[in-house]
């Protein structure tokens, strides 16, 4: 099994449903077991939404996803502007947090408490990156390249079942 | 049991404006004003009358805050105090903190980690037998070694601190290799229960065995730095000097045993061998580069931490003028430590060093042409304790942007654990410490691509720590 999907969208919210259907299809010609579609499919969105927030306005957004018998690695580029450099910074620390834990679910809980103490107005929360380390049990990382596109990944092995289930999340 | 303290922050309520809600009791709404109390509590009064006996428990409260709706569970009303007219609520279920809700905009509810306790909790229906009695084993040792040491501990305590120092020394010396076999058995089974697991089992027992043997843990200074993770991730400075001391720390005899066991284990030796490693590479290096003061030898350490190995580096006055250091590390506790250690050379070379200190994290690092511009090019580029965090896309890619800033002829020295470190579920299952371990071929295919890079790898004496060496041709 190697197969590789690619391609590119426009940083447009509406993108997001399309892009869910586009990414089940094509998972769906693989045998992972339909948890694991699930699963990857909402790493695949859930990487997307980060890009049409902290991304350029009108600068393509590309994404590549591979799977090998091995493991599925989905990686997610896009250019950053200059006002949203310093989201950078919290997503190192976050997903330096994340990677530091053998659990990734203490870290979502971690996640939840500092959250919880963010000032209601400040739409940030990383919690999806800590979400796709948890129940897609992926190692997610970035690093900002030359031209300053942004590329994220995550990568998880193939030899077991991800988890499917959603922790609940204080309202 | 701790007594929860009065919250005595002064707030001025008269600069609040009343909250509406409605409070519930069975079939029986009421609609009530509430106001600032303190941080868990509020002032109640009830709009039209109140209800009979209004003392006591309610079903739930629903307060309408200024942008969201708050819905405590369970409350209760206490009887108003003598020269007061408000009666006071306090929340018994989703206990909300007023404070952060009123004055910040905040929502923080205190039993909200609750929420999630039924699947930490059942963690443990998915433990294997064989590893629940192992982690059994390892509680019931601790706690006996544990309480011998703290019995010992005390029956000493009135001595005069020479005498106390030199008796605890004693049992360090006499009674501790005890403990430390007991554990070394313990880790060496431990390989074989887990063989076979995969990440999420690994993540479910590790937490399980933390979490029964997490009061004997936390006396330890680094197994509690490993597990805490105070400054936010994994192998921090202070973490690393601790396995350079490599000494008993502690406040009991005990934890101090407990400490010393893994700042001896391989794993940490490994990092104590990088410091002897990379000052040898440098004297090399420089034998090979001309410097003078005009054209000094550059070299660059990314993720320097405390920069100890420079104390091996700079071993003459001469090599003040002719070296000239750049410490990059995304942390500025570690590199204020750097900044420490090249105070300590100066004063013991009685020269000024010539040092750049850089703070950046390296998935952020400017583009190659500012950093060139900036920092120039180098003649050695080091990471020694990076590479195990970084996947394999991003090792790569901040491997080139390194790559980049090497001269002609420069060398590269990359450190990262091998996947055969005998530490590795010790410092996985024990200290909560993951890191990304790599074989030989999966470091070198890091470099695939590099124009003009001969690459090789070395090992130090442990066999852990690996290193990719990277040189770039000369034209």
């Amino acid at each position: 099994m190697n197969e590789v999907l690619t391609f590119s969208i426009q940083p447009d919210w509406h993108e997001i449903a399309r892009i869910n259907d586009q990414t089940q299809a094509f998972l769906r010609q693989t045998d992972l077991p339909d948890p694991a579609i699930d699963t990857y499919t909402m790493v695949i969105c859930e990487l997307l939404e980060n890009s049409i927030k902290y991304g350029s306005e009108g600068e393509t957004i590309d994404v590549k996803v591979a799977i090998s018998e091995a493991e599925i690695s989905i990686q997610v580029d896009n250019s950053i502007s200059r006002h949203n450099r310093p989201h950078l910074a919290e997503l190192d620390r976050t997903l330096q947090w994340i990677r530091g834990v053998q659990d990734p679910y203490q870290a979502y809980l971690e996640r939840i408490r500092e959250i919880s103490r963010e000032p209601l107005n400040m739409a940030r929360s990383c919690l999806g990156l800590v979400r796709i380390a948890y129940e897609g049990r992926a190692n997610i990382d970035f690093i900002l390249d030359d031209n300053d596109r942004l590329s994220v990944s995550a990568q998880a092995p193939l030899n077991r079942a991800p988890l499917n289930r959603q922790p609940e999340v204080p309202q | 049991m701790t007594t929860p303290q009065a919250d005595n922050q002064s707030v001025d309520n008269e600069q609040r404006t009343s909250l509406n809600g409605r409070l519930v009791r069975g079939d029986q709404s009421y609609d009530v004003t509430l106001r600032y109390a303190s941080q868990y509590s509020l002032w109640l009064r009830f709009v039209d009358a109140p209800a009979e006996n209004p003392v006591g428990v309610y079903d739930h409260l629903t307060l309408n805050a200024e942008t969201l709706t708050i819905e405590t569970g369970r409350c209760e009303i206490l009887p108003p105090a003598h020269d007061q007219a408000d009666f006071r609520l306090v929340a018994l279920e989703n206990i909300h903190d007023f404070k952060k809700l009123l004055f910040d905009g905040r929502v923080d509810v205190l039993d909200n980690t609750a929420r999630n306790l039924p699947l930490v909790l059942s963690y443990k229906d998915n433990i294997d037998p064989a590893f629940r009695e192992h982690v059994a084993d390892i509680a019931y040792d601790l706690s006996i070694y544990h309480n011998l040491f703290d019995r010992l501990d005390e029956e000493y305590a009135g001595e005069p601190p020479e005498v106390a120092e030199r008796i605890q020394a004693g049992i360090l010396a006499s009674l501790g290799p005890q403990l430390h076999a007991c554990i070394d058995e313990h880790i060496q089974r431990l390989e074989s229960l887990i063989a076979g697991f995969d990440g999420e089992q690994h993540s479910h027992h590790g937490y399980y065995l933390r979490k029964l043997i997490w009061g004997d843990l936390l006396t330890a200074p680094f197994i509690a730095r490993t597990n805490l993770k105070p400054r936010g991730y994994i192998g921090d400075s202070e973490m690393m000097a601790m396995c350079y001391r490599n000494t008993y720390e502690g406040d009991s005899t005990f934890g101090k045993l407990l400490h010393k066991h893994p700042v001896s284990a391989p794993g940490a030796q490994a990092v104590r061998n990088r410091r002897e490693i990379i000052p040898q590479l440098i004297r090399t290096q420089l034998a090979r580069w001309p410097a003078s003061v005009e054209a000094p030898f550059k070299f660059l350490s990314v993720a320097c931490g405390p920069a100890r190995e420079l104390a091996d580096m700079y071993v003459d006055p001469q090599d003040v003028e002719r070296i000239h250091a750049s410490l990059l590390d995304q942390d500025p506790a570690a590199l204020y430590e750097a900044g420490k250690t090249v105070e300590s050379i100066e004063a013991q070379l009685d020269g000024k060093l010539s040092v750049d200190f850089i703070r950046e994290s390296v998935r952020t690092l400017l583009s190659t042409r500012e950093l060139k511009e900036r920092w120039g090019d180098f003649h050695f580029i080091y990471s020694m304790g990076l590479f195990d965090y970084l996947t394999p896309p991003v090792a790569s890619a901040v491997l080139r942007k390194l790559y980049a800033l090497l001269l002609p002829g420069g060398e590269m020295a990359i450190g990262n654990f091998h996947e055969c470190n005998p530490s590795r579920y010790y410092m996985d299952y024990w200290l909560d410490w993951p890191i990304i371990y790599r074989t030989e071929e999966s470091f070198t295919a890091l470099a695939e691509g590099l124009k003009g890079a001969e690459t090789w790898i070395e090992f130090d004496d442990t066999g852990v720590q690996m290193m990719l060496r990277i040189r770039k041709r000369e034209s």
